[in-house]
């Protein structure tokens, strides 16, 4: 009989009708991610690579150094930098120069994270802003002043062109050197999946170290 | 002031003309157009329309204004007259039928003992306008549309007239209200079931509602006859497809539903109550069911429904002689 399963569908959709759960978020008003995977996340994944942000030392003064690397980086080119060379008794940077501009045109820009990844300074982070939409092309190039993060807001630590919140004890005060920077990497707490990689990494750091001895 | 019984007949006439109208056109055909899209919603676990007033209620007082204000294309090859007449006609049909509708024992507009026919000839008359609108046209998709609305409503309109047949033969009259007060024991959905399962197919594919939306079929072609149809006109079709959907369900109430038979509550609560529930049925069928193939709508009107509803007339005939 042809009507039976008629009627099996008829029920089926009543049955949604009535019970079903609804999938729709309410975006504006509720952000939810990954609302499929079946613990609910109620926040952005630590590893988001959204907007780029620069950061700042403890007393303010920022990181860049205008050494260009990210510009170089970016493979879509969306990163121009203007240097200039800092006035000592009153740096805006740590270093000898500091980006005079610093733009960032987030209309060609593919958030590949390359940029974080090639600074030397952690200057560069991505952050979790992913609201980017704007009205204007013109509204899409974005100033340092919009970038740098104001003041006070707790260092992130980038690794593998991912930013990371820092343990609190440990917070970045000084531009570290490489050596330092490794070691800090290396003696990290939580080592998650890259635990193999770490240990390879330490045991060729301190081969590295006795050789200099 | 000295009014004549006359003049206060025809005042209490008006009075029920209008109520009607805002009562169908406000309270039912609009908030038909805001529940399809929510029933829609929920059946596929969506939301539906929640931005405008509460529960998006008001969204169809924002989609006529935006449609008011829309652009007028009328096509260069079209015959403008027929054009202009078209989405008028739909809209007009589809509300004269009202005229004989019971909604209660004394709340109706006429009651003639030809009221079945006159619904049938109005929703003729309805199926003219969207041949009209396809011929007018001038382009070959609503022409499509309106061709294949023709053979429609002339194949089901068939076995329709026979089940309504067969509900006047079991009450012994023509009349709307006759047949309603024929089914104070048991509704004509019982005693005549073969009947009430014909109408039902029969009335989906007199409204081109979607298991048999062959005139509109998006996906063959384009919109069928709405296809050069533009702003307000075209906004008369889309009330005109609820408007016959009411109708639709008003007369299968009223003819298998028992109209305004049922306890405790006033006679026009349970016939809007039974309306409701049908255009539930249409708007649950719609999101349940894919659209049928062509020849297989005329396999089923031609080969199963009009035998059975020619079988059940018989039938229904010769009981009502020998008992």
């Amino acid at each position: 009989m042809i009507v039976i399963p008629l009627i099996k569908g008829m029920l089926h959709t009543l049955r949604r009708f009535l019970f079903g759960p609804t999938f729709t978020v309410q975006y504006p008003n509720r952000k939810r991610w990954f609302i499929f995977k079946k613990e609910e996340r109620k926040e952005i994944p630590p590893r988001a690579r959204w907007r780029i942000a620069l950061q700042r030392h403890e007393d303010g003064r920022e990181r860049c150094v205008a050494c260009m690397l990210c510009s170089a980086a970016c493979p879509s080119e969306a990163i121009y930098i203007e240097g200039a060379v800092n006035d000592l008794s009153k740096p805006i940077s740590h270093g000898e120069r500091f980006a005079r501009v610093w733009n960032w045109d987030m209309g060609r820009c593919i958030f590949c994270g390359f940029c974080a990844e090639a600074c030397p300074e952690e200057a560069i982070v991505m952050t979790d802003d992913y609201e980017l939409a704007r009205y204007t092309r013109d509204d899409l190039i974005v100033y340092k002043a919009e970038l740098l993060l104001p003041h006070g807001t707790p260092p992130r630590r980038v690794w593998l062109g991912f930013y990371r919140e820092l343990p609190e004890e440990k917070p970045v005060t000084k531009p570290l050197g490489v050596h330092v920077r490794h070691e800090r990497y290396l003696n990290r707490e939580n080592k998650g999946i890259y635990k193999p990689f770490y240990d390879r990494a330490k045991r060729a750091h301190q081969f590295l170290l006795e050789e200099e001895k | 002031m000295n009014i004549s019984p006359e003049l206060w007949n025809w005042i209490w006439l008006l009075v029920k003309v209008l109520v009607i109208l805002i009562v169908v056109m406000v309270g039912l055909v609009m908030n038909m157009v805001w529940a399809e899209r929510k029933v829609s919603a929920f059946i596929q676990q969506r939301r539906g329309p929640n931005r405008v007033g509460p529960m998006g209620l008001i969204q169809v007082v924002a989609d006529i204004l935006k449609m008011a204000f829309k652009e007028e294309i009328i096509p260069r090859e079209a015959d403008r007259l027929i054009h202009f007449l078209a989405p008028s006609l739909i809209f007009t049909m589809a509300i004269t039928a009202l005229a004989v509708i019971p909604y209660d024992p004394w709340f109706y507009i006429t009651d003639v003992d030809f009221a079945l026919l006159f619904v049938v000839a109005a929703a003729g008359m309805g199926s003219y306008a969207v041949m009209l609108a396809g011929w007018g046209s001038g382009s070959k998709y609503p022409l499509f549309g309106g061709t294949r609305s023709a053979a429609q409503i002339i194949s089901y309109e068939i076995p329709m007239l026979l089940a309504m047949m067969s509900v006047s033969v079991m009450a012994g009259s023509l009349s709307l209200q006759e047949i309603v007060k024929a089914q104070s024991g048991l509704w004509f959905c019982i005693t005549q079931f073969p009947a009430f399962l014909v109408y039902t197919i029969a009335m989906f594919a007199e409204t081109n509602r979607l298991p048999f939306d062959m005139p509109e079929a998006e996906a063959e072609i384009v919109a069928g006859y709405m296809t050069e149809f533009s702003s307000l006109r075209w906004g008369w079709f889309y009330a005109g497809e609820y408007a016959n959907m009411v109708v639709a369900s008003f007369v299968m109430t009223s003819l298998f539903l028992g109209g305004w038979q049922g306890p405790f509550m006033p006679g026009w609560w349970w016939f809007l109550l039974k309306a409701i529930a049908v255009l539930f049925l249409f708007l649950w069928v719609r999101w349940t069911f894919p659209r049928v193939r062509y020849d297989q709508l005329m396999a089923l009107g031609w080969k199963i429904l009009i035998p059975v509803a020619l079988l059940n007339l018989m039938a229904t005939a010769i009981l009502k002689v020998l008992l």
